[in-house]
This record gives structure tokens, sequence and C-alpha cells, in this order.
């Protein structure tokens, strides 16, 4: 995504109604989301019905924008909202805390992993909450705290499902190049 | 951390195209949402006013009605039947000056008005003594009866007036 210099003005524009500040916040995020968004849908119509959706929450929520977040980070979360609704049978399960412990240990090891061309290919396998905040965390950039907020559940649940899937597509790498 | 560049391909990305014909139907929503005279969350906070204001203003109504008729309950009856009397009197009073104000003007006999207006002034003052001492709510049946004793004389004297003619009412 692109960075503005000066967005909370831009936002404060926007805010009061300035169709322009608008635009300019759409150019910065459009492409990042819609990307994004690609990931989940092979239908580009339906990727972009999310982002004009996603955008026009936005506008129509602004002035409720504290601007406490990242504008970024609000949108991906207006934008997630929307896949979250179509996808009617989408629902995040609730992650057994038990877990988060044991899995906490392999976290470390598996922060070295590498991504190579044939990974795209494996997280399109993954479960769509697991490819969510693999993409937001190693992709986008986006903080734990930050793809909580957007995903609705706590940080710590983040970490295990993000460790998880980490811990899928390395056992996927492992088993493509055969080491024993 | 992978870099998003690398991680997302072109055929990710929308084409200048696309852009533009997203931004467009965006822009149509958001224009027919900044024209709305009342859009939905404004609208709902102008009823939610509205209706706080009518049950604000009921209630006041309610609660001064209440506060009043509780007040008015919790006197005895004799205190009722007082300022009911002295209500009463004070209206007629009010009245009967006006009367003899105008009367004064045009008058023939003079001495005579002036003599029943200083017996007025005197009872006046009387009752005005003896309401003071009862503005505690002494509702002693002696001073009561002497009140409207007084009352009843000054009565009396108006009554003279009217049939004496100088007053016409």
């Amino acid at each position: 995504m692109k960075i503005i210099d000066n967005e909370i003005l831009i936002i404060h524009r926007a805010q009061k109604g300035d169709q322009k500040a608008f635009k300019m916040l759409y150019d910065a995020n459009v492409v990042s989301l819609f990307r994004f968004m690609k990931q989940f849908s092979k239908n580009s119509v339906e990727v972009e019905e999310w982002v004009q959706r996603s955008f026009i929450k936005a506008y129509e929520h602004l002035p409720t924008f504290r601007g406490d977040a990242k504008f970024s980070s609000w949108l991906f979360r207006l934008g997630l909202n929307e896949v979250k609704m179509d996808r009617r049978r989408f629902a995040i399960l609730p992650i057994d805390n038990s877990e988060i412990d044991e899995m906490s240990s392999e976290e470390q090891n598996l922060d070295q992993f590498d991504c190579n061309d044939m990974m795209k290919a494996w997280l399109g396998e993954l479960d769509e909450n697991k490819r969510m905040v693999f993409l937001l965390y190693e992709v986008e950039g986006f903080s734990y705290y930050e793809i909580a907020e957007m995903l609705g559940f706590g940080e710590s649940n983040s970490r295990t499902i993000l460790t998880r899937a980490k811990q899928q597509l390395k056992e996927k790498w492992k088993k493509e190049i055969k080491v024993p | 951390m992978i870099e998003s560049e690398k991680y997302y391909s072109k055929e990710d990305e929308p084409d200048f195209k696309t852009r533009k014909k997203m931004w467009d139907k965006i822009q149509k929503e958001i224009y027919s949402v900044k024209h709305a005279l009342f859009t939905i969350p404004d609208r709902r906070s102008f009823l939610f006013g509205i209706a706080a204001s009518i049950i604000i203003y009921l209630s006041s109504v309610g609660v001064y009605h209440l506060i009043r008729d509780i007040e008015e309950r919790s006197q005895p009856m004799v205190i009722r039947l007082d300022d009911a009397y002295i209500s009463a009197i004070s209206e007629f009073e009010r009245v009967m000056h006006a009367i003899i104000t105008a009367k004064a003007q045009s008058s023939q006999s003079l001495d005579q008005i002036n003599g029943r207006k200083e017996q007025l002034k005197l009872l006046d003052e009387a009752i005005e003594e003896l309401r003071g001492e009862t503005n505690q709510r002494d509702i002693s049946p002696l001073k009561r009866a002497r009140l409207r004793n007084l009352y009843s004389i000054k009565l009396q004297i108006l009554q003279k007036m009217i049939e004496q003619g100088d007053i016409k009412l």
C-alpha cells in the first residue's frame, strides 16, 4: 500500500465530505486491498464488489473513524467483514487456548520459514482463516493486534492461527522437497 | 516477513480500467449518500431526539401535577378551605378596586366614598396583620374565625356601596 505523508489531514478533509480527499485515500489503498482480497476468490467481479462495498462503508462510517488505527487497517477490517458476510458458511472457529502454549515453542523455529514459488499454491489450500492471518501478517505487515482487531479474535489466537498455517506450509514444503 | 511486491503477481492487481470502474461506482454511491437529506444515523438520532423531548415534557408535566396534588392533599381541610376563601376574596378585591377607582374619577359624593375607602383600608390592615400571623400555617380556629369575620365585614361594606349606588356594576 502507498504511504500518504499527511494521511491524518486527508482523512480529516474526507470526514468533512471532501471527495477529492477520499479519492486520494482510495488511490493509496485500492491496489493493496484488491490484491489481498483476490486471494479469497478467483472471481474478479466478486473481488471488485467487495472492494467497492468496503470503500462505500468506509465513506459512510468515516465520521466515526477516530484515527487510533491506521486507515489501511480499518479499511481491511471493513473488507474482511464484506467477505465474511458473503460467505455464509464461513465461520471463524474458536481456538482452544490450551493449544497456545504448546504451539508457542514451535513458533520460533517456524519464524525462519521462507517463501518460494510453490507457497502461493499451498496457501490456496489452507482454510480461509489461516490464509487471512498469514497474508495479513507475513505479506501485508499488520501486527497481531491489528489482525485481532480486523478478524475479531484475540492477539494470542492470531499467533496460534499463524503458527498453524506456517506449520502446514512447512509440512507441504518438506513433502515436496522430500526432506526425511 | 515476505515482501508484498514479490508475493503478489501483476494478475492480482487491478488494472487502470478496473480501478476507474470501481471508483465510478463508489462515487455514484457516495454521491447519493452525501446528498440525502437525512442519512440513516441522522434520521435515527433525530427521531430519538423528538421522542426523548416528548417523554421529558410529559414526565415533567406529570411530576409537577403529582407534586402539586400531593402538596394540596397533605394540607388540613381547614387550611384548604381558608386558602380557597382567601383566593376568592382576593379576586373579588382586585375587581372591586378597579371599579372603585374608576367611579372615584367621576364621583359626585367623594366624601362618602372616601369614608368607605378609609374603612376598607383599616379592614385591610387588620386582615394583613392577622394573615401575617396565620402565614405559618397556624390553624388556630379562633384566628381563622376572626379572619373570616373581617372578610365578612369587608364584603358587607362593599355590598352597601353597591346598594347605595356608589359602585355601579
